[in-house]
């Protein structure tokens, strides 16, 4: 009985040492040892399982609508309160922006309204301007029916995550010049323009 | 006698007083006929005429065309832009385990959004259309699917596009886009 005992306590003792071991071992005065920290992501219930791993989750709010009013003398107002509002935990920026005129219509050159005087009545024809963040204003150049407005993150098109609610947004400002029309059009849709975004991350892996 | 001659001379001077007054007032009843069937005077409403040579128009009001008030078609115009706000959100880096495989794609038409969604996802090298869902309810998500196209083991760089659809007509109603990276592991 003594020695079944004396067993059972140099197995407990064995075990005891054992698990010591695992941790680092330091072994002189002054020696160091390295502890791993992990990480895991996890979906939003922070489930954590070998199912549930996801990467941050990219939510980003995002106008698809532009709407403009001309009125009888050619003059052009547009909505004020168009903004991009980043509501992922990460930072992200505007990657481009494209316009495309919509069928029956043509793009052209931005620039003074003046510079339509002699187009025609009923030719269909809009000039574009938009910036994001307060920065440059990308431009329609030609009469190409799809143009990069703006081609790569600038100034002013970055967001920070959602923490910040002072910098998780990017104003986006826009303007336009119109030929004359003979009859009134309501919501009629002229063009139509996409944002891309994309994370703002330290170097994209292709 | 020479008082009444002196009141008989008074009564004829007031006589042709009164009957000068009478013609000048049957003068002033001519002219003023006269003038009332001149062109220029509108009859049917009493209305009498700046110009008797120009018939104005009674529909005719003061003013041209009307100012519209800019702070009110401003706030119309915020209002559109507020409906067309689409939130999009998806899995930025989907793996499959192989070219024919479902991935992981977790799209989610979040419960904020006010159309359902159709997301297709484009390759950046080619321009190919890789995959289209179909329409996805607000409030809805789909955590996998296969894609239209078997792709060989690698990455690739794509982009995103999502669309708020017309649940009536299931037109396109606006789009926006985000870079995905899509990886296929064997």
């Amino acid at each position: 009985m003594k020695k079944i005992l004396s067993l059972i306590l140099v197995l407990c003792l064995s075990l005891t040492v054992s698990a010591t071991a695992f941790a680092a071992e330091i072994d002189t005065s002054g020696g160091t040892g390295s502890t791993p920290v992990e990480l895991t992501t996890t979906n939003g219930g922070i489930g954590g399982g070998e199912d549930d791993i996801a990467p941050t989750k990219l939510s980003v709010t995002v106008p698809t609508a532009l709407p403009m009013a001309m009125s009888d003398d050619g003059s052009v107002v547009t909505a004020t309160g168009c903004k991009i509002v980043n509501n992922s935990y990460g930072p992200v920026r505007v990657k481009n922006v494209t316009i495309t005129a919509a069928n029956g219509w043509h793009l052209t050159a931005y620039g003074d309204k003046a510079s339509l005087a002699w187009e025609k009545v009923d030719s269909h024809k809009l000039g574009f301007a938009i910036r994001v963040g307060g920065s440059t204003w990308g431009i329609t150049t030609n009469d190409d029916d799809t143009q990069l407005l703006i081609d790569g993150p600038v100034v002013g098109c970055y967001m920070s995550g959602v923490g910040n609610p002072n910098g998780n947004y990017a104003n986006i400002d826009y303007a336009a010049i119109v030929t004359p029309l003979s009859s009134a059009v309501t919501s009629a849709t002229v063009a139509t323009v996409v944002f891309v975004v994309e994370w703002d991350a330290v170097e994209y892996v292709k | 006698m020479s008082s009444k001659g002196s009141s008989n001379k008074r009564n004829t001077t007031t006589r042709n007083a009164l009957i000068a007054i009478a013609v000048l007032l049957v003068i002033a009843v001519i002219v003023y006929f006269v003038q009332s069937g001149k062109p220029g005077t509108d009859k049917q409403d009493g209305t009498e005429t700046k110009n008797p040579g120009i018939i104005y128009d009674s529909n005719a009001v003061e003013g041209g065309w009307d100012e519209a008030d800019l702070d009110t078609i401003v706030e119309g115009l915020n209002e559109k832009v507020e409906e067309g706000m689409i939130n999009i959100s998806m899995n930025t880096s989907p793996s499959f385990e192989n070219g024919s495989a479902a991935g992981n794609l977790m799209i989610v038409n979040e419960g904020v959004n006010r159309y359902p969604q159709i997301v297709e996802i484009i390759r950046n090298d080619t321009n190919e259309q890789i995959y289209r869902s179909g329409a996805i309810p607000v409030g809805s998500k789909i955590e996998t699917a296969k894609l239209n196209t078997v792709l060989s083991a690698g990455t690739y760089e794509c982009t995103a596009l999502f669309y708020n659809v017309d649940p009536d007509t299931g037109s396109y109603l606006g789009c926006a886009g985000a870079i995905i990276k899509i990886t296929v592991l064997n």
